[in-house]
Formats: structure tokens, sequence, C-alpha cells
């Protein structure tokens, strides 16, 4: 009698949980279905079932499948917003630009230079993949994956080719100096966190030199550490050198960097399309604290970077010299689509901390100084001699 | 003690599943009672309900987060389709929005109402190129090479062409202000009563000092098979031993419209051109009986801008040695559209069937071969000579 009881008041407390486990079940889609956003869908769109039927039936040639006319589809629609930085980038792409910019890509490790048009390897980065298979310096490379590099080789291109996802593996032709036939060494690619800061006392004075290649996720990391060993050599003045660096990632490491500058300071607003404004303002570890900075910058130097610029000279911290940057002075988010693309999408403009707006118009250097051909043949840099010039007289 | 341990976990093993069973359960009967609303797209076939959902997500987006507000929805949906109709990859498959097709449709009928300038857009000028003879432009004085600032008080400068041939062309009868900048003098306004427009698609004489007829067809409009045989009477009156037929440059129109040109000069029933579908269907045109010109000694004129139907008229003329073709190689555009009047009067030009010459040379990618090379140097151009029309007329003077 009591087992049966007890057997049914096990059944029914079974029969309540499950009853709430389908009110639940329920309950999760009407919420998912009720938040999902609405669209309102012009009654014009009936124009684009009425061109596909017309396509599907007569057109001679092959009709892709749905997925690539679907984002053709997007593409076109995107056209049409006239915004060049509002684009859709496909899945392959996407998540190459995701893990570059999270820092993640997989490299070998090898510091290259092109000699003679043959790649030839400078040094493998102690305790790299490239190291660890015992790569030397001068060693050359004459193929990657088995394909022959063309003659007019880079050092991007090649390292292009030499990084892929972390784990996958990358086959080296190698010749050495000495031996007889040139030989295949295969290596696995790992997390190799891409320097891009470069930094180093500038022989003969007492400035330190760092170079900002592109703002990822280590970025500001590396900026700090850099900073830190420039002080222990009690330097007396700073060039920070933004040329040719396209940007990157926004805020963070934007916000790290001139937070060692202009610390908790505004670096820039962005204005929305309803007119508001949002306000960044940079942390505080003033690192630089002291240092008088020069900045260098060129057409080069676009987005992210030009609001580190940007910031130092509105506040006073900093001189840019060189030549005008970019201006590319607009926010864009980056929206995943559920068939793994992206879409970056321009939300905002640029304003620097006096108002400035970068968008189409780039920063205008405080000493112009271009760089000529001449210059470049002769591997001159002028810029970054006026630099120091302006480090040891303040003007 | 260790089978109540199994029992224990069997149990809530059972018991877990059920719950999970019944979460499912009632998500799905909750999906099927209440369904994401899927945007009432005007009618997507089921086949794509699925794969054009991410593109509902990016309009969303859009929507949602681009800077500049508002947008304009009706430009999007027209991008839409033309990037959906890009994706075929297909250069001649093209999506052209209803206004731009108002003024194509116009050109192609021979006339329009407006007031007879051609214009360019040129480093954001819009500049005359051309004036239409006896038109209005040329009544009120208009030149080439002026440059139109506003159209009725509107600034016009780096404005798309097509928008502002909208602007200038009208209804015959009514009036357009334009303001003109000419040279360096002060821009003063002129103002034009529009009319209906004839481009002639034909232009027809005699070559000075010779018995040789030269007809040049523009384009293979609507209008240009009565303008051909107006031409071609005309022409014969004056009793020419030769006719040179120049298609240089002319990128082609109408099919039928080629037919029509053809037949005047090939005999009844000889074929003109075969199209053949994808699904591998043939279609033999012929030529129609009445051509006015079907024993003169022939040359026909031919560059890399002949194209399409320039090509099956050359092709044609080939094939039943009918002529002597004298130039460069022709483009080898071998397809051809249909053009569809969609529901918004916006045009959808689709590549339906590939046509081949009479002995069934392919036409697409190859082109049509001279029997007389002749080219035209960018010196020649420059010196205003055309060697290609002198070597026309020595091979018909010569083979008299």
């Amino acid at each position: 009698m009591r087992t049966i009881l007890k057997l049914i008041i096990a059944l029914l407390l079974t029969a309540l949980v499950l009853v709430i486990a389908f009110a639940v079940g329920f309950g999760v889609n009407y919420y998912q279905v009720q938040t999902m956003p609405r669209t309102e869908i012009p009654q014009r769109f009936s124009l684009f079932w009425e061109s596909w039927r017309i396509i599907q039936n007569d057109f001679y040639g092959d009709v892709p499948d749905k997925q690539t006319l679907t984002r053709g589809a997007i593409r076109g629609m995107l056209q049409a917003l006239g915004d060049p930085y509002t684009v859709l980038v496909e899945p392959a792409p996407a998540q190459q630009e995701q893990s570059n910019l999270k820092g993640e890509t997989g490299d070998v490790g090898l510091n290259l230079d092109v000699r003679d048009h043959v790649l030839t390897i400078i040094a493998p980065i102690p305790g790299s993949p490239a190291d660890k298979a015992g790569l030397r310096a001068g060693d050359l490379i004459l193929k990657i994956n088995d394909k022959l590099l063309p003659f007019d080789i880079t050092v991007p291109d090649a390292q292009n080719q030499l990084r892929g996802p972390i784990g996958s593996k990358v086959t080296l032709t190698v010749r050495r100096i000495g031996e007889p036939k040139p030989f295949d060494v295969e290596l696995t690619r790992e997390k190799y966190p891409l320097p891009t800061v470069e930094a180093r006392v500038l022989p003969g004075t007492t400035f330190g030199y760092i170079k900002v290649t592109m703002e990822t996720a280590e970025t500001a990391n590396e900026f700090a550490r850099a900073l830190d060993t420039l002080r222990a050599q009690k330097i007396t003045g700073l060039v920070l050198d933004l040329r040719n660096n396209p940007g990157g990632l926004f805020p963070d490491p934007v916000l790290e960097i001139t937070g060692h500058f202009v610390p908790n300071n505004v670096v820039l607003y962005e204005k929305y399309r309803d007119g508001t404004e949002k306000a960044f303002n940079a942390r505080g570890g003033n690192k630089a604290a002291g240092l008088p900075v020069a900045v260098l910058i060129n057409s080069g130097t676009a987005s992210a970077a030009e609001i580190i610029a940007g910031a130092l000279k509105d506040h006073g911290r900093g001189v840019l010299i060189g030549e005008p940057t970019y201006g590319k002075g607009s926010v864009q988010v980056i929206r995943q689509l559920s068939d793994g693309s992206a879409l970056h999408i321009t939300v905002a403009t640029w304003y620097t901390p006096k108002r400035t707006p970068l968008d189409g118009k780039g920063l205008e250097p405080d000493i112009a100084i271009p760089l000529t051909e001449d210059s470049l043949k002769k591997k001159l840099d002028p810029q970054l001699d006026r630099a120091i010039q302006y480090l040891q007289k303040g003007t | 003690m260790f089978r109540s341990i199994i029992r224990t976990a069997l149990l809530s093993g059972l018991l877990t599943l059920l719950v999970a069973g019944a979460f499912v359960g009632g998500y799905g009967i909750s999906r099927m009672l209440f369904p994401p609303s899927l945007p009432a797209d005007g009618g997507a076939p089921p086949e794509w309900k699925a794969p054009i959902a991410v593109f509902w997500e990016a309009w969303n987006y859009v929507h949602q987060d681009f800077y500049k507000i508002p947008l304009d929805d009706n430009a999007l949906v027209n991008g839409t389709v033309g990037g959906m109709v890009e994706a075929l990859g297909d250069p001649h498959t093209t999506f052209v929005d209803a206004r731009r097709a108002e003024i194509m449709r116009s050109d192609m009928q021979g006339s329009f109402e407006g007031i007879g300038a051609t214009i360019t857009m040129r480093e954001g000028r819009l500049t005359i190129v051309s004036i239409i003879k006896s038109s209005p432009a040329e009544r009120a004085g208009l030149r080439p090479e002026d440059i139109i600032l506003q159209v009725d008080g509107k600034v016009i400068q780096n404005m798309d062409v097509t928008e502002a041939v909208m602007l200038i062309r009208g209804p015959k009868g009514t009036r357009v202000k334009l303001l003109i900048l000419r040279g360096n003098q002060e821009p003063f306004t002129v103002e034009i009563t529009r009319d209906t427009i004839r481009i002639p698609f034909v232009e027809a004489k005699m070559i000075e000092g010779t018995k040789i007829g030269y007809i040049r067809l523009n384009e293979f409009g609507a209008t240009a098979p009565d303008e051909m045989v107006t031409a071609l009477r005309e022409l014969k009156a004056q009793n020419p031993t030769g006719l040179i037929l120049d298609l240089r440059n002319n990128p082609g129109g109408y099919l039928p419209v080629s037919v029509d040109v053809a037949s005047q000069f090939l005999k009844p029933n000889q074929t003109v051109l075969v199209v053949k579908d994808k699904k591998g269907n043939a279609d033999t045109y012929r030529a129609k009986s009445g051509g006015t010109a079907i024993n003169i000694p022939l040359v026909v004129l031919i560059d890399k801008g002949s194209a399409s139907a320039s090509e099956i008229v050359a092709a044609a003329l080939k094939d039943h040695q009918r002529a002597t073709l004298i130039g460069v190689k022709t483009f080898g555009k071998g397809s051809v559209q249909h053009v569809y009047t969609l529901s918004d009067k916006s045009q959808l030009n689709v590549t339906v069937a590939r046509f081949f010459s009479p002995n069934g040379n392919e036409i697409d990618e190859v082109g049509v071969t001279p029997h007389i090379v002749v080219e035209m140097t960018e010196d020649d151009i420059a010196a205003k000579r055309d060697p290609q029309l002198d070597a026309a007329i020595q091979f018909l003077q010569s083979n008299k």
C-alpha cells in the first residue's frame, strides 16, 4: 500500500517535472521569436523573386547555388549604400581576419630576407618550430609546400604563406651551403604571437624608438614591455613610429597605448547616426610620463593608428612628423552572420579630442617631411632624422 | 548497495532523458505554433526560405547599425537584385533599374523627348559632346564642350550621368533652363523647349569621286531596318558599282533587326544565324524576301568594337560569300539576351541562348575574322586617316 502511494507520488512528481520542462521549452522558443528583430520588408522585394524565377527558367549558363546568389545579393545591397567600408567578408577570410586580430595565427618563427631574389633565413626565432627543426641562419628557402617561389617573392608574401592555422603543417625545401642537395623540412605552425611592436634605443642618442606595425590583442602588452625595457635604459625621449600602421583592433590596444601618454584623458569621440557621441578615455598606464615624444606618420597610417596620433597631438603630448595620414575615420562593427560570413558595417565616425573629424581627411603633420623616391633608394629616413632633431632641440 | 546505485543511476538517467525530451518537445511544438515571423518578402519560393535567411540577417543589421540614415530601401532592393544577378558571373546578364531602363528603351527606339545634346560626365562636370542636327539644342546655340552647371536651378556637379539625363529630358513642349559655362565666359542661362529628338541609326552617302555607296549602321535599333531600306534606295538611285557597310564600333542591338539588315543583302531563305538554347534546341533564322542589295559587290568593315548583332550580319555575309570583310577581328559576343520588363518597369537582360553562323561557326569569344586584315593605329586616328575605309574603296574599285 505504502509502496503504491510512493510510486504514485513519484510518478506525479515526474509528470510535474516533465510538464515544467515542456513549458520551459515552449517558453524559450516563444521568447526567441518575440525578441527577434522585426524587419519591414518593402513590397518591392518581390522584384527579387520575379528576377530569380526568370533566371531559373531561362538563364543559359549554370545557375550558381543559392548561397552564392544570396551572398551576391548581400554584396549588391551593401554596394547600394555607397560606403567602401561596409562590406561582406566570406567565411574563410573572416576566420583568418578574426585570428589575425586576436594574434592567433600559427607561424613557424623565421626572420626572413630576400637576397638576390632568393628567400633567405636571417635567423630562426629561438624555441620556434623552425629553430627546433634545425633550420639555420643563411639557409635558402627554394619552395614552400612544393611550390617554387616566384622570382619577385617578397618577405610579406612569404610570411603569408608560412602562416596559417595553429597546428597545420608547412613543408619547406631548403638549400644549405655545403650540403650537396636541397632537402625538405616539415614544420608544424604554432601559436607564435606575431610581434607588432619593435623597440630599440636609437644608436648615438638617448632616445627610444618604438614601431607599432598594427594593433592586435597582444599589442598593448608588447608596447608596455617595450616602454619598460627602454626606460630601464634611461631614455630621454621617444620616437613613436606609426607609419604604415593600418590600424586593427579597437578600442583596447588604443586606449592602453594612449594611456601611457595621456592617462585618463579623452582619446576620441564616436559620433553615431542619431547625433549622440561616445567618448573614449585612455587608460592610466602612464609609463611614458615625462618623455618628449615625436610621432612618425604617413599616408599608410590609418584608423586606430590615426586615433593614437590625433590624441597625442590634441593633448599636446606629441608632435606629428611626416606626411598626412590616410583618413579612415569611421567605425565598423563586425556582425557574424549565421552562414559563417561576417558583415562590416560603418556605424559611426571619429573625431579627435578637439573634434577634428578623421573621416576621409586624415591628420596633417606638425612638421611635414616627405619621403622621396631618392631617399628611399638611398635607404635614408629623413622623417626619423627630423624626429631625432626635434627631440634634441625641442623644435 | 551496489545494485541500488546502479538503479539510482539508471533511474536518474531515464528521468534526465525524459526531461530533455519534454523540453525539446515543448520547444518544437512552440516553434510550430509560433514560427519565427519571416519577413513578408513577396513570396519566397519554398526552396529559398532557408538560404535567404542570411540575407535578412544582413538586411536587419544594416538597418539597425548603418551610420547614414534614412536608408533608401528602393535603392537597396535594386542593389540586391543587381548583386544576385551579378553573382551569375555572366557580364551580359544584367539588372537595370526602372529609370535607367526607361532611357535605354527610348534610346533603342531611336527617338526620345529632350533637347538633342549628347552629354558625358568629364571630371565631375556634365559636358556636351555633340549636338544633334536641327535639334532644340542646336537652335538654342549650344555647342560641344559647353559645360552644363545647373538644370532648372539644380546643381549637377558630380551627379550620375543618368540622373542628369533624366533631369534634362522631359515631355515635348515643356521648357528646361540650363546654366551653361563656356570657356572663360560668365555662366549664362539658356531656356530650351523640348522636342522629339530622332537619332538616326543609319548614315548613308556616296563616297566622293567614286561610284561607291557607303552605309554606316550605328546600332541595331528598332527603326534601323526602315532607315536601311530608305538609305539603300537613295544610294541605288545613283547607280553605285559597289557598297560599303560600316559596322565598326557597332555594339549590336535587337536580334530580329540583324535578320532584317542581313536580308537586305542575302537571297531569300538563306540562313542568317542559328540560335541554340541551353537544352540544345536550335532555331534557324532565315533571310526575308525583298532584299534591296542582293547582288551589288559588298565590303563590310569590322573592328573589335563590332559586337553581337554586328557579328551576326558579318558572319552571315561571310559564310554565304556575299561580302568581303575588311578590318580587324570582331569582339566575339555570341550570346542572345532576352529583355524582360519587370513589374516595376525595371529591366532584366538575361542570356538565354548562343548563336552560331550559318556554317555553324562559334562566335562567342571567337569573333569574326576579316578576309583582309587592315589595322587602324592610334596615329591614324590622330591624323584622321581611315586606312580601313581606303582599303575597302580600293578593293571595290579594283574588283570591278
